[in-house]
């Protein structure tokens, strides 16, 4: 689970004129400026006007999920291509220039820290990353300038970047773990492309007790920050059929036919898909049923209603596909950890936003799904519970800066009594002038 | 020590881009050094009948701004005289119930519109003095449409009021001297 992402100098969450600039991979900025921290609960919505920066902290979250996916700073910034040009990864929207505030370019850097809760099995308690990135010029990619990783059940971090080696290179130091020598082994590796990943290629000999420690916990933090769905559903990419056993949901929906195909091979789980379309829908569902439609085996989703009728995702309204895609996604058999959903209330009524509130706190009551959400809507706020809301964030502008505040550090709300629903503060731009106000301590 | 103020207008969609800049001219003037000045846009009252009921002031924006050290509510006279009377009782009532926390209600009424403080800000559009301007009820569909055709600002937002208003509170000495009833005596009541 991600518990905490901090972005500094990111985008919109710029840190203004006292950028720091200097020779590239020498100079850090951590600790110059405090960043701005955006927390997540199991359930986070996230809202804020139009342009306020909610969708950078997407970009945020990408950034560190392209890591996950051990590709170059640059590939991850820009675009991942594979064989037969395949598009693989879309990059960070903006690129390179727009990537740090502008007041930065071109020696800018941007810093990026993820705290993240560990799984049982890999121990529990929480993992701390952190990547300085030197974003370049058109006549140098972007480099590494500062990472490392720490677990809190130790003293000391499982690596961190140490130096500039020589041109396209940087030296990292792992953690030793029995000697008693503070510094454990150095390895230069390509300062294009975060150690992270690279570490786990590390073989041979050479202190080969702490590479493996450390390539085990570097895999543990990787796990939390890998399984992470960036969805953007599209209704087109949601009606298409799709091959059974394709079970996994693209990130404009595809495959949605045959992964609810597999939700509906368990006669509970199909039972449940039935219930919460009834719920959000004046249909009355009976079944699903998933005909083939295409000489190569595609199947595709169908409605049965009472009395028989059938309603093919052709003609299914989007607003009921986007439902059923969220269903898919948190029900699915093979569901990420963390889904994060850009404007979450796409297509659903305002009247019905307390199912798909449901649907979501239900899906991460048991702590194994995580789903944040930007969100316009004041129907949904309305719905969440005292946890949800305290989880909720705001995205604010304090100038040209975002800024991001959760609502349970607001005190006004708290204060208020007896409290107006939240969704009806969201709608009247109370929030945002809540923070104005709150931004104003301290001053003169 | 923040100094956080709340303006209440009638209609927040055309008046907001007018009330921030005077009211924080205002404040200024009064000697509140720094205030953080905020506009309510809910409940967008949509009109003066909604705007001046004590009790929906009280439930709608007072008990949900703890935070506020002062409220000024800024509504149009429209003509009407007996909209200072009712000002003046909601102000009292009002600033009773704030006692408690230390805070404030202030109500005042801008002669005979608010659009009148954007042309106080400027040359008069051609054909207007500024006593027929300061008598007129109507002044916004009047006076005020004729500097927005001579300003050009009829395809902007709300008639280019925020880009009016910025420029008229340049000529604030100006302002302060067209409009002594209101802008004059909220500076002087607002004194600390």
């Amino acid at each position: 689970m991600i518990k905490e992402l901090v972005l500094k100098n990111f985008k919109s969450f710029g840190q203004g004129s006292s950028c720091e600039t200097g020779p590239p991979g020498v100079m850090r900025i951590p600790g110059l400026w405090p960043g701005v921290t955006v927390k997540f609960g199991g359930l986070t919505l996230i809202i804020g006007t139009n342009a306020s920066g909610k969708s950078n902290i997407r970009d945020g979250l990408r950034f560190i999920h392209g890591i996950s996916r051990g590709y170059t700073l640059a590939e991850i910034i820009g675009e991942k291509y594979v064989e037969g040009g395949v598009l693989q990864w879309k990059g960070i929207r903006g690129g390179v220039r727009e990537t740090v505030t502008r007041d930065g370019y071109p020696a800018a850097r941007f810093a990026i820290e993820v705290r993240t809760a560990l799984r049982p099995e890999d121990g529990g308690g929480t993992a701390h990353y952190d990547i300085t990135v030197d974003v370049g010029d058109k006549n140098r990619p972007p480099v590494v300038t500062d990472e490392w990783l720490r677990f809190d059940r130790h003293d000391r971090r499982t690596f961190e970047w140490k130096a500039a080696a020589s041109p396209g290179q940087m030296e990292i130091h792992l953690r030793r773990w029995t000697a008693k020598k503070a510094l454990g082994p150095r390895f230069t590796m390509r300062n294009d492309r975060p150690a992270l990943t690279q570490i786990l290629e590390l073989s041979g000999a050479k202190d080969k007790d702490v590479v493996d420690e450390v390539q085990i916990e570097c895999r543990a933090f990787l796990r939390t920050i890998s399984s992470v769905r960036f969805l953007d559903l599209d209704p087109n990419s949601l009606r298409k059929p799709s091959i059974p056993g394709q079970t996994v949901l693209g990130d404009k929906g595809e495959n949605l036919s045959s992964v609810l195909q597999a939700i509906c091979g368990d006669a509970a789980s199909r039972e449940a898909l039935i219930e919460w379309t009834r719920e959000l829908t004046p249909l009355d569902v009976q079944d699903f049923q998933f005909p083939e439609v295409s000489l190569e085996g595609k199947v595709q989703l169908q409605i049965v209603e009472a009395g028989g009728r059938q309603i093919s995702a052709e003609s299914a309204s989007d607003g009921t596909l986007r439902f059923l895609a969220f269903a898919a996604a948190v029900l699915g058999t093979e569901p990420a950890r963390c889904y994060f959903f850009e404007e979450i209330e796409n297509g659903i009524h305002p009247n019905r936003a307390h199912l798909l509130i449901n649907l979501l706190q239900t899906a991460t009551r048991g702590g194994k799904i995580q789903v944040i959400g930007t969100t316009h809507s004041p129907a949904l706020l309305n719905f969440l519970d005292e946890q949800g809301l305290k989880d909720a964030s705001l995205v604010y502008r304090a100038g040209a800066i975002s800024r991001v505040r959760a609502l349970a550090d607001i005190p006004a709300l708290w204060q208020i009594s007896p409290r107006p629903p939240a969704g009806d503060l969201q709608g009247s731009g109370w929030f945002e002038n809540a923070v104005a106000f709150l931004e104003s301590e301290g001053k003169p | 020590m923040s100094f956080n103020v709340l303006v209440i207008p009638e209609d927040f969609t055309k008046d907001e881009h007018v009330l921030k800049p005077v009211v924080e001219r205002i404040l200024s003037d009064a000697g509140r050094a720094n205030p953080t000045v905020v506009v309510c846009r809910d409940p967008n009252f949509g009109g003066i009948g909604e705007a001046m009921k004590k009790e929906r002031l009280k439930k709608n924006v007072v008990d949900r701004y703890p935070m506020v050290d002062l409220f000024i509510l800024l509504v149009d006279r429209d003509g009407e005289a007996g909209r200072e009377l009712k000002a003046a009782s909601l102000e009292v009532g009002l600033t009773t119930d704030l006692r408690a926390r230390n805070g404030r209600f202030v109500a005042e009424v801008a002669r005979q519109e608010v659009e009148v403080f954007v042309l106080a800000g400027h040359d008069l559009p051609g054909g207007w003095t500024w006593q027929q301007v300061r008598s007129d009820p109507d002044v916004k569909n009047r006076a005020f449409r004729d500097l927005v055709r001579e300003k050009g600002t009829d395809r902007l937002p709300h008639d280019g009021r925020k880009r009016l208003m910025k420029e008229g509170v340049r000529n604030w000495a100006r302002i302060k001297s067209r409009c002594p009833e209101d802008i004059g005596s909220l500076i002087e009541r607002l004194r600390p």
